[in-house]
């Protein structure tokens, strides 16, 4: 039986586990990225810090001066730190062994522990609009890799077997 | 050729008392190296810090890291000089790893075959890493060591064997993925040697293949996680063996008592090797020495092999080659004191500050002290408290006598290029087959950053290893 196996490609129950890990790791840092993208923009625009104190509420962050809120959120030693979900997701991408993710999360990694000028908001919002993009390559590369081949429309049968039969 | 030759104060000298690999007592560099000078003589056209950069980013993203804590990961720091040993040196170190790799099978085999062996019987019986469980229950054509790593220090005219890896040897992929590097990115430092490829998995493969009770084994590499320090060695073994890395939940022991793993969409495969980079087998997969005792699966090392590493063991490695194989050690070890023989144990009190202290079941640097490398300030107090331990506990430690040991250059600075000499070691692997051990050309050589400790996490990095034929 097991001179059959393609032992290149198989599936062991710990890769799917960290499969499943990475996509909520990445969905987190993506989530929390954009939101606290569009609370930068609140507090450059509208010289408004609710939705940055909004945003620490949700995350279970204290929020006592905004420079410190961003220093938490962007590096924090914390669960719910960008820092600490990048970490993770690259720890799990490792886990995958799959070598152009592994690639990506580094680089994710390097973007995430730049350090900004916390005083300087564009400085931040640059930081945080370069962790999206990182971040959004980073999704694209998931689709390539793992996700299941699309087969092409010409290949694709025009009708169900079902509609076939009542031709 | 002469340093005077090189571009300006480019070698930074700390370090003159020791021997260096590259250039003589009369700054003449020596042959291995005069190749290697004269294709960096200009650095800027060849735009190696350029090359040297890119080749430490892509090993960074390609995961080639320690892990300093969970989650945390270190690029391992790579030197683009590298370490150049002549073929008629490493002949020597080959053929004397070859004949420990051979005394140390024979020993292990003598110990779980209730044999007399030359080490005296309490010292084995009292090693941590015997296994009476064992006893009577041989590997495959009485191999357990397919993997050893032998660290080894140069003093210019002799190597020497400082520590023998037995358990779970690590630093396997290092020189591998090093080599990758310097192929990709600095091969024109190679330019005018004829450098001895080093394909070891194709041996560690076999190793695997000829350890298997069943014909066509279905080989896996069991590891510890993406957590563990080694991960990224585990990984890269995977890819480059084509064998499925698993986890310790992946794989358990069937009712039958066999091993086996169940993969969506195949159903339960039963496992017939695991390359075992996990020490605790029966923690990691509860029944696994009981599979490995009834002849279901093979491992790699095979359990219990530990004994044979025990620190004081390793100070009867030469009486054993004697002993097994008739011949004489071809490589030499420092001269050891062994606190539980009182005579040793008064030499070394006497002399401990010029000892390397040994921990019995320390590994990898881990439990070991030199006091002499410690401050003037605190040396006094490490000496006695040492003195109390080896008299109160002799058998848990091993004296070495500290060997001054071998430089090589390593760069410090690209703009203006200086290399300074840096403190070096070597592994060397042997791979044991069916057809006797196998050392490929080449090793892991680690480099010091400051003093002696070539660790990584003392700040030492790691250099290609060349073994070049000069005739």
């Amino acid at each position: 039986m097991n001179d059959k196996l393609n032992t290149k490609n198989l599936v062991l129950p710990s890769k799917l586990y960290k499969a499943y890990w990475l996509g909520r790791y990445v969905e987190r840092v993506d989530s929390v990225s954009r939101a606290l993208l569009s609370a930068l923009h609140s507090l450059k625009h509208l010289k408004s810090e609710e939705p940055l104190m909004s945003l620490a509420d949700s995350l279970g962050i204290e929020f006592t001066k905004h420079e410190k809120f961003l220093e938490e959120i962007l590096h924090g030693d914390i669960p719910s730190s960008i820092l600490y979900a990048v970490r993770n997701m690259r720890t799990n991408a490792i886990g995958l062994g799959i070598e152009r993710l592994v690639r990506e999360s580094n680089i994710l990694v390097i973007a995430v522990e730049e350090k900004p000028d916390l005083q300087k908001i564009d400085e931040v919002i640059k930081h945080a609009n370069d962790v999206i993009a990182a971040i959004n390559n980073m999704g694209r590369v998931i689709n390539e890799e793992i996700a299941p081949p699309e087969i092409p429309e010409d290949k694709r049968q025009k009708q169900t077997r079902h509609q076939q039969q009542q031709q | 050729m002469h340093v005077d030759s090189l571009p300006s104060q480019s070698i930074d000298f700390s370090k003159p008392e020791s021997y260096n690999e590259a250039i003589d007592d009369n700054l003449m560099i020596r042959d291995e190296y005069i190749q290697f000078f004269k294709n960096i003589q200009n650095p800027r056209l060849l735009r190696l810090r350029e090359k040297a950069m890119s080749a430490d980013l892509t090993a960074y993203l390609e995961g080639f890291t320690y892990n300093v804590k969970p989650n945390e990961y270190n690029a391992v720091p790579m030197d683009f000089v590298p370490r150049i040993i002549s073929r008629e040196n490493f002949q020597v170190i080959e053929d004397g790893i070859k004949q420990r790799a051979k005394a140390l099978n024979m020993f292990l085999k003598d110990v779980y075959s209730e044999e007399k062996t030359i080490v005296p019987e309490e010292l084995v019986i009292g090693s941590e890493y015997f296994n009476p469980d064992l006893i009577g229950h041989l590997p495959k054509n009485n191999i357990f060591i397919q993997v050893y790593g032998a660290d080894l220090l140069y003093n210019g005219k002799t190597y020497y064997v400082i520590e023998d890896n037995l358990r779970v040897p690590s630093g396997v992929t290092y020189p591998i993925k090093i080599r990758e590097m310097s192929d990709r990115y600095l091969n024109v430092l190679k330019r005018g040697y004829n450098l001895e490829s080093y394909k070891p998995w194709t041996h560690l493969y076999k190793a695997m293949r000829d350890s298997s009770w069943t014909k066509n084994p279905f080989m896996v590499l069991l590891t510890d996680g993406p957590s563990g320090a080694a991960y990224f060695e585990h990984m890269y073994l995977s890819k480059i063996m084509e064998i499925p890395i698993v986890e310790t939940g992946d794989i358990y022991v069937t009712d039958s008592g066999h091993v086996a793993a169940r993969i969506p969409g195949e159903g339960e495969v039963q496992i017939d090797v695991i390359y075992r980079r996990v020490e605790d087998l029966d923690v990691f997969v509860p029944g696994l020495t009981k599979a490995y005792i009834d002849g279901k699966v093979a491992l790699v090392n095979s359990p219990g092999t530990g004994v044979a590493d025990d620190k004081l063991v390793y100070s009867y490695v030469p009486k054993m080659i004697q002993y097994y194989l008739s011949e004489e050690p071809i490589l030499e070890q420092p001269k050891s004191y062994n606190p539980t023989i009182p005579e040793e144990l008064e030499m070394a009190i006497q002399n401990v500050e010029n000892l390397v202290v040994k921990e019995r079941g320390g590994y990898g640097g881990i439990g070991t002290v030199i006091p002499r490398d410690h401050p003037k300030s605190k040396r006094d107090a490490l000496i006695e408290q040492i003195k109390k331990e080896i008299t109160e506990k002799p058998d848990n430690y091993l004296l070495q006598e500290t060997l001054d040991f071998s430089t090589v250059v390593t760069r410090e600075s690209f703009s203006p290029l200086i290399m300074r000499d840096s403190y070096v070691d070597l592994r060397v692997f042997s791979y044991y087959t069916g057809d006797g051990p196998q050392v490929p050309p080449g090793g892991l050589s680690r480099f010091a950053r400051h003093g002696r400790i070539t660790n990584n996490s003392s700040g030492g990095g790691v250099k290609d290893t060349w073994i070049v034929n000069l005739h």
